[in-house]
C-alpha cells in the first residue's frame, strides 16, 4: 500500500504541514534554509498545478549535496542540537519535491512531528506551546489525508483527526503527571551564542549600570506559608571578598564545599521556591541564611550557595531560610586577612575613616557616622559621573552620586580602614509581587550590592548604604522608585509598557506574568512539582499505585472511546429512499402483497407488477429508479423525488389532494 | 528438518485461523474474526516517539515530553479507532458473473454496516489476485463492490479467500479478516470460430439454418422468464396489458443440434471452444439450438437462459469434480 500515489487533497495537506512545521524555526536557522525549503513547496505545489514537471534526479541529487555543504559551512562553529534540526528541516524540505508517493509522505510527516517538537529547545513559551499543538493537529490530518484513496473535502480528515485526537489529550496529561522523570543520559548543550546578562564575579561600580537597565526575569519565588517584608529581601548571591583598589573579585580558589558545624537555627524560617532563570553562571541567589537546600547545590562558608554545573536550564530550587540580620558563623582565619586588606591607594578616604574612628572609637558610632556623612549631599544615579584612578576618595569626596555599588564599595573601604572586616555581597533586592499568584518576580534591574561588616559577637551583619541614601530603593520595587530615571530600562523595548503606572495595565501585566508562572512552575519545571504532587494525589508513591494511576485513566478513556464507538451501533434511521419502498409495502400489505425479508426490491416489484399488471409500469420505474439511486452514488435529489412520484401514484392510484400533498410531502 | 520441526505448530495455527474464519454467504466482521498488527509505518512511528522521548529526558524538556506522550497515547487509541473502522462491517456475497476463459470474472460483494460510524478506506481483495478495491461507508452504510478474478480454466471459479483490510485512519496498524465467501463464477470454454458443422450451412447473408424460415405470427402466449427479447410483446406491454411473447409458427422445424460427434477430428478442449462459439452465434441469430454431449443433451430452444445452460453445460464437461463443488 506504500507505493500507493497521494491523492491531491492529500498532497495538499502534506505542503501545508511542512510550513506548518518550519515556521517557529525560521527565527532562528539561517535564512537561506528557510528559502530553500519555501521554494521545494513552491515547486512541489507548480507541479500539482501542472505548470512544471518534477525535477530530474540530477537535479535533486545537486540540490541534495549543494544544501548538505551549505549547512555544514553554516553552523562551522556551532554544533549539537541546532545543526541536527537544521539538517532535519532540509531533509524533509528537500524530499517535499519528490512527494508523490504514500512512502515519500510518511518520511516528511515523521520527520515534521520531530521538527515540531524540537521547536521547544529554543522556546518553551505559552504561546510556542499553543502554536505546536496545532501544528501536531495539521501534521496528523496529513498522516490521515495519506490513508485516504478517494478524493475528499480538503476539511474533512482535519474534521476526523481532531475528533481523533481529542480523547488523546487526557491520556497525554496522565502520562504527563504519572511519568517518572529520568536525569539526562548524556551530556547535551544547547548552543548559546550570547551570554545572558547576570550577575558577575567581580565587581568594579559602572557594571551594575548595566544590569539594572535589563527588565529580564531572574527569578521568580514562591513562599509557602509566611511571606517576608520587602526591605527584608535580600537574595545573596556572590560575596567578594577582595579589593584591588577599584574593584572587588574573589582572588584564589573557589570556595570549598562547607558543613556548618555552629547551627544558630533562625527564629523566623521561610520556606520557598526559587525558580532560576538561565544564567550560564553557577551562582544561586538565596534568602539570608540558608537552613536547607536541594542536594546539588554547594553550601559555602560564605553562607552563598552555588550550583556544581552552570545553570543553563530554567530550574527550580526549594530552600528554607531564616531571615537575618546577621550572619552567625565562624571565621576562618584566612578569611580575616582579606576582608581586612587594603592595598595601597585612596589614602583621603582612608584618612576620613581613622578621623571618624577617633571621633567614635565604637563600631556602632562608627557606621552611624558613614550613615550621618552620606546624608549630607550624597544623590542616588543610575547615571554617575565617571571616577578617578582614587575612585573611593574621589566618590566620597568629590562626585558624591553614584548607585549601590558605589555605597556598598566605599563603605566596605572605610570600615575596612580602622580594621573592622567587610566584604562586598552582590544579589538581588525586593521583587515584585504578583497578587494572582501570590509570587514575587525577580528581575535582572533589582540587581543590588550591599557590605557584611564583621562583629565578635554578631558574625557578619549586613549593612545597606545605599537605603541610608534612597531608602525607597529598598522599601519599594525597583521599578517605582527607579523609574523617573532616564537611564533605567533604556535598552528595553518593552519600557513604556513595564514603567506604566496605568493601573489596568498593571492589573493585565501582572495576570499574564501570573498565567507565565504557573506555567514555568506546573508545566516547564513539573518535574520538580511531581514527587510532591503525586504524594499529595496518591497519599505516598509506591510503584502499585503509580501503574494503577496510570493504567486506571487510561482504561477509562479507552473505555468511553469504545463506548462512543458502540453507540453508533443503534440502527441507523431509514434513508428517504427505504422509506418510500416500506410506505409501498405497508400499503400493499392490505392486499397480502407485503414486501418479504431476504426480497430484493427489484424482486418485489417484479412480483407486484405480476399481481397489479394495471400498475406495472409504475413498479417497473420503481423498482429502476431504487436500482440507480442505490447503486449510483449517492442520493440524486432528482431521482428521489421521481421515485416519490412513482410511489405516490401506485399508494393512492385514485389520485386526489391528499397525493398531490404527499408528493411533497 | 527445520520445517518439519515447526510443522505441529503450523499446523495448529493454521487450524486456529481455520477456525476463526466466518464462512457463508454473508459474514459480519467482529472481534472473533478481526486480526490486528503494527504496519512498517506504525514500528517507524513508534521509533519516533522514542526518539522524542529520549530528546526529552536529555534536554529536561517537559514540553518535549508532552508531545512524545500525546503521540504514544494517539498511537494506544488508533488500535481501537483501526479495529472499529473494520468491526461492524458485513460483507454479503451478491452475484459472480459468467464469463469465458482469459476474461475477468465479475464478483459483486454488498458490505453493509450495521451502525452509523463511518468506514474510510476498507480494501477488499481475494487472495493471489491483484488490485482489489477500496471503499467507503459515509452516510449510506451500504454499497456494492465488485471484484474481478481473471478466469484461467473452464469450469467452476471459486475465488481465493476474501482479505478485507484497512490501515485507516493513520496507517499505524493494519486490521484484516479472511472471508471465504460462498460465492463462485462459471467460466465458458474459449469461443474459437470453426468450421461449421455438417447438418446445417450459411447463406448468403450470413444466416444459419434451413431455407424454410417460418416467422408467421400465430398468436400471443403468456411471458415465461427466458424468453428471448425480440419476442416479448412490446406494444402490447405498452398497451398495459401485461408482459406477452409472440409465438411463431414454423419454430419448431429449424433446430439445430450442437454435437459432440460432429467435430470428431478436434481434441476435447478445442471441439468445446468451437462449439460455444456456434452457440453463441446461434443466439446471436435467434436460431434454436439444441446441445448434444455425451451422456447429457438440451433440447434446442433459444434465449439467455437456454444459452447459459447450454455453455454451462460445455463449460463442465469432463471437467475435474472438485471443480464443481
Amino acid at each position: 500500500m506504500n507505493d500507493l500515489q497521494l491523492t491531491r487533497t492529500a498532497l495538499l495537506w502534506q505542503l501545508l504541514s511542512v510550513v506548518v512545521a518550519l515556521l517557529p524555526h525560521a527565527f532562528h536557522l539561517p535564512n537561506w534554509i528557510t528559502f530553500v525549503v519555501l521554494l521545494c513547496i513552491a515547486w512541489r505545489l507548480m507541479v500539482y498545478l501542472g505548470r512544471w514537471s518534477l525535477p530530474s534526479k540530477w537535479v535533486k541529487t545537486g540540490l541534495v549535496l549543494a544544501a548538505g555543504v551549505g549547512v555544514l559551512a553554516s553552523y562551522k562553529q556551532g554544533g549539537g542540537i541546532s545543526i541536527t534540526v537544521a539538517l532535519l528541516v532540509v531533509g524533509f524540505g528537500l524530499k517535499v519535491i519528490e512527494l508523490y508517493h504514500r512512502r515519500d509522505a510518511l518520511i516528511v510527516l515523521y520527520v515534521a512531528y520531530l521538527v515540531v517538537a524540537t521547536s521547544f529547545l529554543f522556546s518553551q513559551s505559552v504561546g510556542a506551546a499553543v502554536y505546536a499543538l496545532f501544528a501536531l493537529i495539521i501534521v496528523t490530518t496529513a498522516l490521515m489525508s495519506t490513508n485516504i484513496s478517494r478524493e475528499t473535502r480538503f476539511t474533512y480528515p482535519l474534521k476526523r483527526s481532531v475528533l481523533m485526537l481529542i480523547p488523546a489529550f487526557p491520556l497525554m496529561v496522565v502520562l504527563f503527571i504519572a511519568m517518572p522523570r529520568f536525569g539526562p543520559l548524556w551530556e547535551v548543550g544547547l548552543d548559546k551564542s550570547a551570554a545572558k546578562t547576570g550577575l558577575s564575579d567581580t565587581m568594579t561600580p559602572g557594571d551594575i549600570t548595566r544590569l539594572t537597565r535589563s527588565a529580564e526575569v531572574a527569578f521568580r519565588v514562591s513562599f509557602s506559608g509566611s511571606v517576608p517584608d520587602q526591605t527584608q529581601l535580600y537574595w545573596r548571591a556572590i560575596v567578594l571578598n577582595d579589593f584591588d583598589g577599584r574593584g572587588w573579585l574573589n582572588d584564589g580558589k573557589p570556595l570549598p564545599k562547607f558543613t556548618p558545624t555552629k547551627r544558630a537555627e533562625p527564629e523566623r524560617l521561610f520556606r520557598y521556591e526559587l525558580i532560576l532563570e538561565a544564567s550560564q553562571q553557577h551562582y544561586v541567589p538565596v534568602l539570608d541564611y540558608p537552613v536547607s537546600w536541594p542536594r546539588e547545590l554547594n553550601l559555602h562558608r560564605d553562607m552563598t550557595l552555588s550550583s556544581g554545573t552552570k545553570v543553563v536550564n530554567r530550574e527550580q530550587y526549594p530552600f528554607t531560610s531564616g531571615v537575618v540580620n546577621n550572619l552567625d558563623v565562624e571565621r576562618e582565619l584566612d578569611d580575616f586577612e582579606r576582608t581586612l586588606y587594603l592595598p595601597a591607594g585612596n589614602e583621603k578616604a582612608k584618612q576620613l575613616a581613622r578621623r571618624w574612628w577617633a571621633e567614635t572609637e565604637t563600631p556602632d558610632g562608627f557606621i552611624a557616622k558613614i550613615q550621618q556623612y552620606y546624608h549630607q549631599g550624597f544623590h542616588y544615579s543610575l547615571t554617575p559621573p565617571p571616577l578617578g584612578d582614587e575612585s573611593v576618595s574621589d566618590f566620597l569626596l568629590n562626585t558624591k552620586t553614584g548607585f549601590c555599588g558605589h555605597f556598598a564599595s566605599a563603605t566596605a573601604v572605610l570600615l575596612r580602614a580602622v580594621g573592622i572586616p567587610a566584604r562586598i555581597v552582590t544579589g538581588y533586592q525586593g521583587g515584585e509581587w504578583n497578587p494572582y499568584e501570590n509570587y514575587f518576580l525577580v528581575r535582572q534591574y533589582d540587581a543590588h550590592a550591599w557590605v557584611e561588616a564583621w562583629f565578635p559577637e554578631k558574625g557578619w551583619v549586613r549593612l545597606d548604604p545605599t537605603a541610608w541614601v534612597a531608602p525607597s530603593r529598598v522599601e519599594a520595587p525597583a521599578d517605582e522608585t527607579l523609574s523617573t530615571d532616564r537611564a533605567f530600562l533604556q535598552d528595553s523595548a518593552l519600557s513604556a509598557w513595564n514603567i506604566s503606572n496605568n493601573k489596568w495595565i498593571m492589573q493585565v501585566r501582572h495576570r499574564i506574568e501570573a498565567l507565565n508562572y504557573g506555567w514555568h512552575r506546573w508545566v516547564l519545571n513539573y518535574h520538580h512539582q511531581q514527587q510532591g504532587l503525586l504524594e499529595r494525589l496518591l497519599g505516598g508513591v509506591s510503584p502499585f499505585k503509580l501503574a494503577l494511576f496510570l493504567l486506571l485513566p487510561f482504561s477509562v478513556v479507552i473505555a468511553i472511546t469504545v463506548a462512543l464507538s458502540l453507540n453508533a451501533r443503534k440502527v441507523a434511521p431509514l434513508n428517504p429512499v427505504d422509506k418510500l419502498i416500506v410506505r409501498l409495502s405497508t400499503h400493499f400489505a392490505k392486499e397480502g402483497l407485503e414486501r418479504q425479508t431476504g426480497e430484493t426490491v427489484s424482486d418485489y416489484c417484479d412480483r407486484l407488477a405480476r399481481h397489479r399488471p394495471d400498475d406495472a409500469s409504475h413498479f417497473m420505474q420503481i423498482s429502476a429508479g431504487y436500482e440507480r439511486i442505490r447503486h449510483g452514488q449517492g442520493n440524486d435529489p432528482e431521482l428521489v423525488v421521481q421515485l416519490r412520484q412513482a410511489v405516490v401514484r401506485c399508494t393512492n392510484a385514485r389520485g386526489g389532494l391528499f397525493a398531490r400533498l404527499c408528493w411533497w410531502g | 528438518m527445520l520445517r518439519a520441526l515447526f510443522q505441529p505448530i503450523t499446523d495448529v495455527v493454521t487450524r486456529w485461523v481455520a477456525s476463526r474464519r466466518p464462512k457463508g454467504r454473508s459474514v459480519e466482521l467482529k472481534q472473533k474474526n478481526i486480526f490486528i498488527f503494527p504496519t512498517v509505518a506504525g514500528w517507524a512511528y513508534l521509533t519516533v516517539c522514542l526518539v522524542l522521548y529520549l530528546v526529552a529526558i536529555n534536554y529536561q524538556n517537559n514540553l518535549i515530553h508532552g508531545v512524545s506522550f500525546l503521540l504514544i497515547a494517539l498511537g494506544v487509541l488508533t488500535i481501537h479507532y483501526t479495529f472499529f473502522n473494520l468491526s461492524g462491517l458485513t460483507v454479503s456475497a451478491v452475484k459472480a458473473g459468467h464469463c469465458y476463459v482469459g476474461e475477468m470474472a465479475e464478483f459483486s460483494l454488498n458490505v453493509e454496516a450495521n451502525n452509523l460510524r463511518h468506514y474510510e478506506n476498507v480494501h477488499l481483495c481475494f487472495r493471489g489476485e491483484e488490485g482489489g478495491q477500496y471503499f467507503y461507508l459515509g452516510a449510506t452504510r451500504e454499497r456494492r463492490v465488485t471484484l474481478y478474478v481473471k478466469a484461467r480454466k473452464r469450469g467452476y471459479l471459486t475465488p481465493g479467500l476474501l482479505k478485507i483490510e484497512t490501515v485507516f485512519p493513520f496507517g499505524l496498524l493494519r486490521a484484516w479478516s479472511w472471508v471465504a465467501l460462498d460465492l463462485s463464477a462459471t467460466v465458458y470454454p474459449k469461443p474459437h470460430k470453426g468450421r461449421l458443422p455438417a447438418t446445417f450451412n450459411e447463406d448468403v447473408d450470413g444466416r444459419l439454418g434451413n431455407e424454410n424460415k417460418g416467422d408467421d405470427f400465430s398468436g400471443l402466449d403468456a411471458y415465461r422468464p427466458g424468453t428471448s427479447l425480440r419476442h416479448i410483446a412490446w406494444k402490447q406491454y405498452a398497451q398495459g396489458r401485461g408482459l406477452l411473447s409472440k409465438n411463431y409458427v414454423g419454430q419448431e422445424s429449424q433446430k439445430i443440434w450442437l454435437s459432440w460427434e460432429a467435430w470428431s477430428e478436434l481434441s476435447t478442449e478445442a471441439r468445446l471452444s468451437v462449439m460455444t462459439y456456434w452457440a453463441r452465434e446461434c443466439e446471436h441469430q435467434q436460431q434454436e439450438y439444441g446441445l448434444s454431449l455425451p451422456h447429457t443433451s438440451i433440447k434446442p430452444a433459444t434465449g439467455p437462459d437456454h444459452l447459459h445452460r447450454v455453455l454451462t453445460e460445455l463449460a463442465l464437461f469432463r471437467a475435474k469434480d472438485s471443480d464443481r463443488e
